[in-house]
């Protein structure tokens, strides 16, 4: 089977369908619809055509013709995407939500919002903050990326371990399947159990089984009070082994986000910041938050004294939004500055029981030492979710790290398949890491998927060779 | 050692939201911080006593519920903590907090050093420091980016083999807009610092525990031994008489330059857009370069009076009087000054006039002093009296006078001595204040520059009057003949219109390239005033001490100008619609000869073609310059987040669909390769065209 390519009628059909202005074929502006956040060099592919369409009429329509007529269609939300879902590797139409950014409607009532998918999910909450509520799904590319992309990676955030990931948040879907066909699933809806959850299926398909338009999401009471935590440990162990200590004692942080010294470092660095991070070895950042100020503060003073009880260096506090800001500001940038001093690196997104964390960082200078490597290492630790981070080290040659990198990916999979892990716990597998998912899957596991992909898009149109590959090549 | 540190608990500015509907303040979530500036104050006395060891005590006065600012103060590792709380105190100006403040610090007791932050980020005017020094009446130096402390004058010996020891000087750099200067001053002192000095600490959960049981003082204005008249709104020499808001929305004006025409039409709109903002200095540079240049006969053509070319000592009388008969020749001019108000315009007696304290550099005068006289000249025509251009240097060109009256001034008083080659406070302003107690100005206007918006304060506190920072504009009261002092305050979100109605002179700082210079007039006549003012002999008691209490030891200058993104006024950004490194060039070239720092987005940085300090956006810079300029920039979410507080945006993408066209004021839908290069030609012709013609007209 064999895809066709975009010609001269199909764009036509494409013009009339969402209008001349939304059909991009400038190779300059096809650029940017050509990458995501993973490298370029080793994972653009350029789409044939971008189309931006306005409306889920245009984007069922869109999907129509490229059933019809064979055409690979990649959909696209803000392309922050860290496992390489919205590039389009065949070629075709790259299917781009940014202008399908509508509230439809906000309900105070039952404390839904209903929202086009192309919202930039930051913007959710600068809507409804003054009402005194938020959406608690967001990942830390808030201000970047879009509502879609976070249903279709079914992203996880700096606040999971209290408020979950954004699945916990969808409540119903507009969706357009890959034969075109318009359906509302899901709905204000407490509870549902008519037939397979459909809705969750969806959450976390990565644009594979077709595109969300908008979606119902549960919007929660905006905590009051916050309280953050900079602790400082002399070693990546001694922090990490606190985790399960804190989790264990009943206390809820909304997040604990581990970051080693070279992390913290990198984006101190880029960011013109000084922490004293003079003997530390790592860091955990950890939030507290809640209706009652008094009760976050006590339950910030206990965790602190616990972390120093556990050993740490010292407790840094941040009790208001500028001093907090700093300390997040720190985190977030973390992947942006490795991007920028070190270039040639895989972002890797592993996940553990919370219980085995501790067992990681041991694995990773295992792998680091024997690979000639270094693996610096952040993320929510909390989850068990760490964002071990592959760098290429200046003198090593591009050669060796092509051979290099894949040996060290398989030596760490296999390191955490070992811990009850598994490879990726909020980024994904999409192009990236679909010959890893492969081979930790069971074939029976991997069969399910696969069924499932063909019968919802038995011609494989919907955001091929993602996830893991079918019979099916460029025509 | 003893250490005050002097804090202010502010709203968020930065997160301060205009209602578009309603035009107001949205002030619902708003916290109440430590102003940011003032943990640099904070984290620089802790640093001081790490190293020396000292006792620090935090002073606000505010509100109650300031008491949580100074918490934190104490949480960062401070000792002791003050809070001045009075009802009488609500409604303080600058002037009465400092007075408050000043009691509040002789009440606390002996102190080495007081640090203040630049300014707080909500009044935004800086004055509080430099006030509280002179009601104090110890030295100053403000803008400090590093210290260091010394046992005693010149004893450059750093802690004796790290054992502490106590300092009695300290040596301070002091940003400056032409570089740094390196000062020496004598403790006890008040130093003002800025950001660069150190990294503000966080709080430890030991600092914290501290904190919440330690003890802060309350005093009011009974503990201060202050009346109801002392402070607050009575106290007060300044009244808020207006608030309004700034227009918030964006013109958006629209140009396609699809063809020759358009594009010449886009490149005439963009330079006159850049002209109505000031970014072209329209003052000769000729009239500028030339301070230390021996006086030659080539000017002798001039037109300004010679006769009073002589150094002449501002104790004659004759002097002074001759100079007022020659500005206003009808009036006679024996009689003593008076600081009444206009309406006296057909008495006798001659008026008070109007001053600007002209500003000079290492290069001569600075333009924002030509910007000055345009702005007095306005109020002394509508006052019907004279102005003068006071200007403190170790001497003064002819040609420099020559510009002054050119520009506007109908007299110049030149304070000449050795003692004023660079910016000390306190030594300028003894000089300046003697001056004003023999002429009396009404109004005195001074650039809010470094220099004067730390030698304002000081006056002003001197005089007893109030003073306003950083005007946008000014004006004359109809009827009262009060200076109408209009100025943006809360980060710009709200303009206030402020007066003082029953203190001489009024006065205000006005912020650098806010007006036009006019255009100079090399026939108009003036008078010259020289005088050498305060030898140190003849000086009163108390001066010469000060004079020797700060010296400057030396100045670092820098000659690039400053490559600083965030405090750029104009910044030219350039992304990928550049298409290769060498073409990167295109923007450099028109930043240098706008005078610009160059910006770029992230995916000009990623390519290599500049480096990543230059990258503006979310994961970059956040910038607010008065222009901004951005060519091949499509504007991505994340690049517009580091301009939303950018004054004036203008766009040149080829794309008219480009998101940055919907942000920008100025949009000009056209291929940058074309637009840049006549774009900086045009820009660089102008300035060399006006300095040819100003060298004509001179
Ligand atoms: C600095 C940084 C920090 C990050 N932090 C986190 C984090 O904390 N947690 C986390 O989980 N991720 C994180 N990410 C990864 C990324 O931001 C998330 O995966 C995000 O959800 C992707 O959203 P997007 O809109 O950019 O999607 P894109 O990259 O555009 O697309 C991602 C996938 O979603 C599909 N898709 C997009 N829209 C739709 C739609 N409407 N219907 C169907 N399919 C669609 C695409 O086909 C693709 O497969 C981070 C990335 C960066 C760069
Ligand atoms: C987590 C994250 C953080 C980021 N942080 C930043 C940040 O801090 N700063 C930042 O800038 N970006 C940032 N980005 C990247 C951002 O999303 C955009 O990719 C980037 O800003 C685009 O740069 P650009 O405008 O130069 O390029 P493009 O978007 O490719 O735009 C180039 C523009 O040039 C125009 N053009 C082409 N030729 C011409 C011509 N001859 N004449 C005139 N115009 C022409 C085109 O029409 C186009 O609009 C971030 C992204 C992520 C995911």
């Amino acid at each position: 089977m064999l895809y066709n390519r975009v010609t001269e009628e199909i764009i036509r059909e494409l013009a009339v369908i969402a209008g001349a202005r939304n059909v991009l074929l400038d190779p300059a502006k096809l650029e940017a619809y050509s990458h995501d956040e993973t490298s370029k060099e080793e994972y653009a592919h350029m789409p044939e055509v971008v189309v931006t369409p306005e409306s889920t009429v245009a984007v069922a329509a869109i999907v129509k013709l490229a059933n019809r007529a064979h055409i690979p269609l990649t959909p696209r939300g803000a392309g922050s995407g860290l496992s390489g879902g919205a590039i389009p590797v065949f070629g075709g139409i790259v299917i781009s939500l940014e202008k399908m950014n509508h509230v439809r409607e906000i309900d105070y009532e039952n404390l839904t919002m209903t929202v086009e998918t192309g919202i930039v999910t930051n913007e959710i909450n600068n809507l409804v903050k003054d009402k005194g509520l938020f959406y608690a799904g967001y990942p830390m590319s808030l201000e970047t990326c879009m509502l879609g992309g976070n249903i279709a990676e079914n992203a996880g955030g700096g606040k999971a371990i209290k408020y979950g990931v954004t699945s916990r948040y969808i409540l119903g879907l507009e969706f357009v399947t890959p034969a075109g066909d318009i359906v509302w699933l899901g709905g204000k809806l407490a509870k549902d159990v008519t037939g397979y959850d459909l809705v969750h299926l969806i959450v976390g398909s990565e644009g594979t089984l077709g595109i969300a338009t908008a979606a119902i999401i549960k919007l929660i009471g905006l905590p009051a009070a916050k309280s953050d935590l900079l602790v400082l440990f002399r070693s990546p162990q001694e922090a990490i082994s606190c985790v399960p200590v804190i989790l264990s004692k009943g206390l809820i942080p909304t997040a604990i986000e581990f970051m080693d010294r070279r992390s913290v470092e990198t984006s101190c660095a880029y960011l013109n910041e000084n922490l004293p991070y003079a003997q530390c070895g790592a860091m955990l950042l950890i939030e507290m938050d809640g209706r009652d100020p008094a009760l976050v503060e006590s339950e910030a003073e206990a965790v602190g004294d616990l972390c120093m009880e556990q050993g740490a260096i010292e407790v840094y506090v941040a009790d208001n939004r500028t001093t907090q800001e700093r300390l997040w500001a720190i985190r977030r940038n973390i992947a942006e500055a490795f991007k920028v001093y070190c270039p040639v690196q895989s972002l890797e997104d592993i996940v553990v029981p919370p219980a085995s964390i501790p067992a990681v960082i041991p694995e990773l200078d295992r792998i680091a030492a024997q690979f000639g490597i270094t693996i610096p290492c952040y993320g929510h630790a909390g989850d068990g979710n760490l964002h071990a981070t592959l760098v290429k080290d200046p003198e090593m040659s591009m050669e060796d790290w092509h051979r290099i990198e894949p040996q060290a990916l398989e030596a760490l999979y296999e390191a955490i398949s070992k811990l009850g892990g598994k490879i990726s716990g909020e980024h994904g597998i999409g192009l990236k890491r679909k010959e890893y998912m492969k081979r930790f899957m069971s074939p029976v596991e991997l069969e399910l998927l696969k069924a499932i992909k063909r019968a919802w898009d038995p011609n494989l149109i919907m955001n091929p060779g993602k996830m893991f590959d079918l019979e099916k090549g460029i025509g | 050692m003893h250490i005050i540190v002097t804090i202010k608990q502010v709203p968020e500015t930065d997160k301060v939201k205009m209602d578009p509907e309603t035009g107001t303040m949205v002030r619902s979530g708003l916290e109440s911080i430590v102003n940011p500036l003032d943990l640099y104050a904070i984290e620089e006395a802790l640093v001081l006593k790490e190293r020396f060891g000292a006792r620090i005590t935090v002073l606000s006065m505010g509100p109650p519920d300031a008491e949580r600012a100074l918490r934190e103060a104490l949480s960062m590792g401070c000792d002791e903590a003050v809070l001045l709380t009075d009802r009488v105190f609500a409604g303080s100006d600058t002037w009465a907090t400092s007075r408050v403040l000043a009691e509040a610090v002789k009440k606390i007791g002996a102190f080495e050093i007081i640090l203040a932050g630049e300014r707080a980020t909500d009044g935004d005017t800086g004055q509080v420091g430099p006030a509280l020094a002179a009601w104090l009446g110890i030295p100053v130096i403000s803008y400090a980016s590093g210290l260091e402390l010394f046992a005693d004058l010149g004893s450059a010996g750093a802690e004796k083999g790290g054992v502490p020891f106590a300092p009695s000087t300290v040596r301070a750099r002091r940003l400056t807009e032409e570089g740094y200067q390196i000062l020496e001053t004598e403790m006890p002192c008040l130093i003002t610092v800025v950001k660069e000095i150190a990294s503000p600490r966080l709080p430890t959960l030991r600092g914290k525990k501290f904190a919440r049981s330690a003890q802060v003082l309350r005093w009011g204005a009974r503990e201060l031994g202050l009346g109801t008249e002392d402070a607050g709104l009575p106290g007060s020499p300044t009244r808020v008489t207006k608030i309004f808001y700034p227009k918030v929305s964006r013109d958006g004006e629209r140009l396609v330059a699809r063809d020759e025409e358009g594009i010449a039409r886009a490149v005439n709109r963009i330079f006159a857009l850049l002209e109505e903002k000031g970014c072209l200095s329209s003052v000769p540079e000729a009239a500028l370069a030339t301070a230390h240049q021996e006086r030659t006969s080539l000017y002798s053509k001039a037109s300004t009076t010679h006769e009073n070319l002589e150094r002449a000592s501002l104790d004659q009388e004759a002097a002074r009087n001759h100079s007022a008969a020659k500005l206003s020749p009808t009036e006679p001019s024996a009689a003593e000054l008076s600081a009444s108000s206009p309406g006296a315009a057909k008495s006798a007696v001659p008026k008070p006039e109007v001053w600007i304290i002209a500003e000079r550099r290492h290069v001569g005068l600075d333009s924002v002093s030509f910007e000055l006289l345009a702005r007095a000249r306005t109020l002394a025509d509508a006052l019907h009296t004279s102005l003068a251009a006071i200007v403190v240097a170790p001497s003064l060109a002819d040609e420099e006078v020559q510009a002054l009256i050119a520009y506007g001034a109908d007299s110049v008083i030149a304070l000449e001595s050795l003692n004023f080659d660079d910016f000390v406070c306190e030594t300028w302003a003894d000089a300046l204040f003697a001056l004003a107690r023999e002429r009396k100005p009404d109004i005195v206007l001074a650039a809010a520059t470094t220099t004067g918006r730390t030698l304002m304060p000081y006056l002003a506190a001197k005089f007893g009057t109030g003073l306003t920072a950083d005007c946008t504009e000014l004006a004359i009261e109809e009827g009262t003949g009060l200076l109408l002092q209009t100025r943006p305050a809360i980060g710009g979100n709200i303009m206030a219109t402020i007066k003082t109605p029953k203190h001489k002179p009024q006065m205000a700082t006005v912020r650098p390239h806010s007006a036009q210079p006019l255009s100079p007039d090399f026939e108009r006549k003036g008078i010259v005033l020289r005088t050498q003012a305060l030898q140190p002999a003849e000086s009163r008691a108390g001066t010469q001490q000060i004079a020797v209490r700060t010296r400057v030891l030396s100045m670092e200058r820098n000659t690039k100008g400053f490559e600083n993104l965030e405090g750029a006024r104009m910044v030219v950004s350039g992304g990928r619609g550049l298409k290769k490194a060498e073409n990167f060039k295109l923007v450099r070239e028109l930043a240098d000869a706008l005078g610009a720092v160059v910006g770029a987005s992230r995916e000009a940085v990623d390519r290599g073609w500049i480096s990543y300090p230059h990258q503006v956006g979310l994961s970059g810079k956040t910038i607010s310059p008065e222009i901004y300029l951005c060519a091949g920039i499509s504007g991505a979410i994340q690049h517009l987040a580091g301009i939303r507080t950018a004054k004036t945006i203008i766009s040149i993408n080829s794309d008219p669909e480009a998101p940055i066209h919907a942000v920008a004021d100025l949009a000009v839908v056209g291929d940058l390769f074309e637009i840049l290069p006549r774009l900086a030609e045009r820009v660089r012709s102008a300035k060399t065209g006006i300095s040819t013609e100003g060298n004509h007209a001179l």
